[in-house]
């Protein structure tokens, strides 16, 4: 039967195909149900599932010189659990009474245990579901064998469904096999949300349930555009969205064509430079295909991912040359470390409250400066052979750029000792994302060559609602009033002070945006590659004339709703397919 | 055959997961039909898993009760191993 989920749509385009359900352990949970006459077949395979993860216990137990140390107890106590007799009942008669596969009623059964755990209010007891959890992980790993599937390498093109992706598991997609990706949770401008759009994936988020609602296998129907989930399809449903697909990559096909190698200049000739956003070192070439004129947000957080949060100075490096190296000539600003403690371990840094407000990007480096000199230094290494510049992100005072600049100095002093040949002076800038810093941008200006502002977090802390809560989530509103004022400000100082400001967050690559941030005087859009041809076609169908009225249409509206719609109105003159 | 009787959690950290074990092993050697009943909640006693759910903490009162030929002697053993703390000295 079908089934219609909605969710937040975060990545436009349309993915038809199966669902691949992933759980939090990167396991791909197979088809939920087996026909009548397996379901022994499947009951045999529990059992064995069972004797074989007690045997990899008793066997690790069997290596230990101690076997009263704690890690001897910890397997002797999973030993215990999986000879728990009811384990074994309860799993076998889901099974048996609704034709479950061994994989989903081992599963379903555990975590309906872990959650009574949780449930208890006990911090002692709920810390106990960690051995459930493994006890599960064992049982499924056994069930699956051999058909255990890396995400990174996938068989066939795939939808990906799952709870949540981290971004590890994001970065380590398949790409050209995932042609959409569904989660429970996330909001517009979530991790998977910003991978999605930069790779052009079509994504919804924070859809509901919707892990329990597909099996793997089963079809699947999503608009990254409505934020429609579809699960097995009928005849009909499917045809309308093959030919709605069709449409939507012939457009696109032909807006990038046409407009690749046109200038961003609006009718009567006002010249914008529009830059992508990118989170690899791979996605250069794509962004350069639809007609970046350069990369105003490279984010080197995979790097720190990837190496287990030490990158050394020759893996910065060669994430570095190999961007410039695709760029020809072209700008590349390449953003310094934005992880908080939260997300990264750091050695002998307390766990916080209230991580949002801790140590994250610039304070986290501030803090341990080695951590921003490692990179630092490749920055400044790649700078002599490029048009490259450093950005630093959550500066909320003048005295943290002074530090940062400091330690910049610092550094190049040490790479000249050593013989190197650096520029005399790098070009800085700061992301304008604290509040604060918005606010005193002309006290930052005596000391940074550029702004870019990064919505998503200035809109974050101004209004004060967490983008991911799905309660408040509403309240988050890059045209509210107080946004738009901020906005107005930086961009009236830049101008004024000769230091270019760009917006790199997602405000900037939504098309409903550009007539308003190019009113109020952006000159540059730093964006996801596939919104460029989009964002270049409302420039070049507007006056800037007619942008700044709209814009200062805008400025009279006292609630962001009504500027939503005005602007959806606008847009649509221009992109009637799109909206 | 109906035997029960009310016991109270004396080990540190409560029933966990050895302590849960341990018991579930004992019970599960005889034949009697085994419930643990803790705030109106009763499980299995010879499920590790099971009790482990009730999430006792140490001092809570736990009532044991047998139903079966061996009801007696169940709860009289199995009584003894919560009063001893499951015979682990170092909880």
């Amino acid at each position: 039967m079908e089934i219609i989920r909605k969710g937040i749509p975060v990545s436009a385009g349309f993915a038809i195909g199966e669902a691949l359900v992933l759980d939090t352990e990167e396991f791909r949970i197979p088809q939920r149900t087996v026909a009548a006459e397996i379901v022994e077949a499947e009951v045999v395979r529990i059992e064995r599932a069972l004797d074989a993860a007690k045997k990899e216990f008793e066997g690790h137990l069997a290596k230990l010189a101690k076997k009263a140390s704690g890690l001897g107890q910890i397997l002797q106590a999973h030993v215990g659990l999986l000879t728990d007799p009811q384990l074994k009942d309860d799993i076998v008669g889901a099974i048996r009474k609704n034709h479950f596969t061994a994989e989903y009623a081992t599963s379903r059964h555990l975590k309906k245990k872990i959650k009574v755990l949780q449930d208890t209010g006990s911090p002692y007891f709920q810390s106990l579901t960690r051995d459930l959890s493994e006890i599960e992980k064992t049982l499924i790993r056994h069930l699956l064998g051999a058909k255990r599937e890396d995400v990174s390498r996938l068989a066939k093109k795939v939808v990906i469904v799952a709870h949540d992706l981290t971004p590890a598991q994001t970065l380590a997609l398949d790409r050209d096999k995932v042609l959409g990706m569904v989660t429970e949770v996330g909001g517009r401008t979530s991790h998977t949300a910003i991978v999605a759009a930069s790779f052009g994936i079509p994504a919804v988020v924070g859809v509901e349930n919707v892990t329990t609602a597909v099996s793997g296998g089963d079809a699947i129907i999503l608009d990254g555009a409505s934020g429609t989930v579809i699960v097995n399809p009928g005849e009909a449903t499917l045809k309308r969205y093959q030919a709605m697909e069709r449409n939507f990559v012939l457009h696109g096909r032909r807006l990038g064509k046409e407009l690749r190698d046109l200038p961003a200049e609006t009718r009567d000739g006002h010249r914008v430079e529009i830059f992508a956003n990118i989170e690899l070192p791979g996605e250069v070439a794509a962004a350069v295909e639809h007609g970046a004129e350069g990369i105003g947000l490279y984010r080197t957080e995979f790097l720190y991912l990837q190496s287990g949060f030490h990158p050394t100075e020759a893996m910065h490096l060669e994430a570095y040359r190999q961007a410039l190296g695709q760029l020809g000539g072209r700008k590349l600003v390449i953003r310094t470390l934005d992880l908080g403690a939260d997300k990264m371990p750091v050695d002998g840094l307390p766990r916080e409250e209230n991580p949002f407000l801790g140590t994250r990007a610039i304070r986290l480096c501030l803090e341990r400066p080695e951590l921003f000199r490692t990179q630092m230094r490749a920055i400044l290494k790649v700078s002599s052979m490029g048009n490259v510049h450093a950005m630093i992100p959550m500066v909320s005072s003048v005295h943290e750029i002074r530090q940062v600049r400091e330690l910049i100095d610092e550094v190049r002093h040490e790479l000249v000792r050593e013989g190197e040949s650096v520029p005399g002076r790098v070009s800085m800038g700061i992301m304008v994302e604290v509040p604060s810093a918005a606010i005193v941008a002309d006290l930052m200006a005596d000391y940074v060559d550029f702004f870019s502002i990064g919505t998503n977090d200035l809109i974050a802390y101004s209004i004060a609602v967490d983008r991911l809560n799905e309660k408040v989530a509403s309240l988050y509103q890059p045209s509210h009033p107080a946004i738009l004022r901020l906005l107005r400000h930086v961009i009236e100082v830049g101008e004024k002070r000769g230091k270019p400001v760009s917006v790199c967050g997602e405000m900037s690559s939504d098309p409903r945006y550009t007539m308003l941030l190019l009113g109020m005087g952006l000159k540059c859009f730093s964006v996801v590659p596939p919104a460029i041809p989009e964002i270049k076609k409302i420039v070049r169908s507007l006056t800037i004339e007619y942008a700044r009225e709209v814009a200062a249409k805008c400025f009279e509206f006292s609630d962001a709703r009504k500027t939503d719609e005005f602007l959806l109105l606008e847009t649509r003159k221009i992109l009637p397919d799109v909206f | 055959m109906i035997s029960e009787r009310r016991v109270t959690i004396l080990n540190e950290k409560g029933l966990h997961v050895r302590p849960a074990t341990k018991f579930a092993q004992v019970a599960g050697r005889f034949r009697s039909r085994i419930e643990i009943v803790k705030d109106g909640a009763a499980v299995n006693g010879k499920s590790s898993i099971d009790l482990l759910t009730l999430a006792a903490e140490p001092g809570s009162i736990l009532l044991i009760r047998a139903e079966g030929e061996d009801a007696g002697p169940a709860v009289d053993e199995l009584a003894n191993l919560v009063t001893d703390k499951f015979g682990f000295r170092d909880d």
